[in-house]
């Protein structure tokens, strides 16, 4: 019963059995949690420095925080694979150039 | 005056550079429920806010500003090591602060800024041109020393900004 109710919630193919989702579904709510920490300590960070690279350095992070939600979106059959697939792969490039622009800004926007 | 008043005014006196969130925590009430209060007691001249760097401490009116400036940095991880340090060893270098903090020097800078502005710390030059910090008051430091130890959030944001400095600033070159 539960399980061909996972399967008929789903859009995206048989590729997820109800069990793997449950463990999956509970890797992702931990994931969030861990981003979301992550990323408030970051904010808080961000917000006593006001230095641009911490600014930087805080949208990376958040994004991290917006991966993890698409991913249970995603289990929970409401983003498309295909939509899950484009989000995921751009915030991992998005992430990539925040860090290197991070780095980047660095020189010069610290006062000795 | 109600008995959740009576627990923050006697918390802050107990507490002497409280952090809000600390004390919502300690006393277990509402944010709304301390702010109203911190606020309704501020005005009866009961507990004076000290706000340094974005962050509220709360103290009782016996302390004057400058007490209030020491105890609520000193409240604050990294703040108190430089603090420590300079109350050990007299005026030190900036450089030698870095290294025996293990610090980037741009995390030491940001620390004595603060500390600066405090009037806690102040930085001169020596001849070689390298900037020195000394306390500004050490006797008077001294005397505040006491056992405050900074929250588990507190040190979480601070080692994170360690990490962050050492990562983003740390190869680069002394100036």
């Amino acid at each position: 019963m539960a399980r061909e109710g996972v399967e008929t919630v789903l859009p995206t193919g048989n590729w997820l059995g109800a069990g793997e989702a449950a463990v999956l579904l509970g890797v992702l709510v931990l994931t969030t949690l861990g981003t979301l920490a992550l990323f408030g300590v970051a904010l808080i960070a961000a917000r006593r420095r006001r230095s641009r690279p911490y600014t930087v350095l805080t949208v990376a992070i958040g994004l991290l925080v917006v991966r993890s939600v698409v991913g249970i979106g995603t289990v929970l059959g409401r983003v498309p694979m295909v939509v899950h697939h484009l989000v995921e792969h751009t915030t991992d490039l998005a992430i990539a150039v925040l860090i290197l622009a991070a780095a980047y800004l660095v020189t010069g926007a610290t006062g000795s | 005056m109600t008995d959740v008043r009576r627990r923050v005014r006697d918390h802050v006196r107990d507490n002497p550079g409280v952090h809000f969130n600390e004390l919502v925590r300690e006393l277990n009430i509402a944010t709304g429920q301390a702010q109203y209060h911190l606020r309704r007691l501020g005005r009866n001249d009961e507990v004076v806010a000290e706000r340094i760097r974005g962050r509220t401490h709360y103290f009782e009116p016996e302390y004057d500003a400058w007490e209030r400036r020491v105890l609520s940095l000193y409240r604050r991880e990294t703040a108190r090591e430089l603090i420590t340090h300079l109350l050990e060893d007299g005026p030190i270098s900036a450089s030698t602060l870095a290294d025996r903090l293990d610090l980037a020097r741009s995390t030491v800078s940001w620390h004595v800024d603060t500390l600066e502005d405090a009037g806690i710390v102040e930085r001169s030059y020596d001849d070689r041109g390298r900037v020195e910090v000394a306390l500004t008051r050490p006797e008077e430091t001294v005397a505040f020393l006491r056992a405050v130890t900074p929250s588990l959030s507190d040190r979480l944001v601070d080692r994170f900004m360690r990490l962050v400095d050492a990562g983003l600033h740390g190869v680069e070159a002394e100036e």
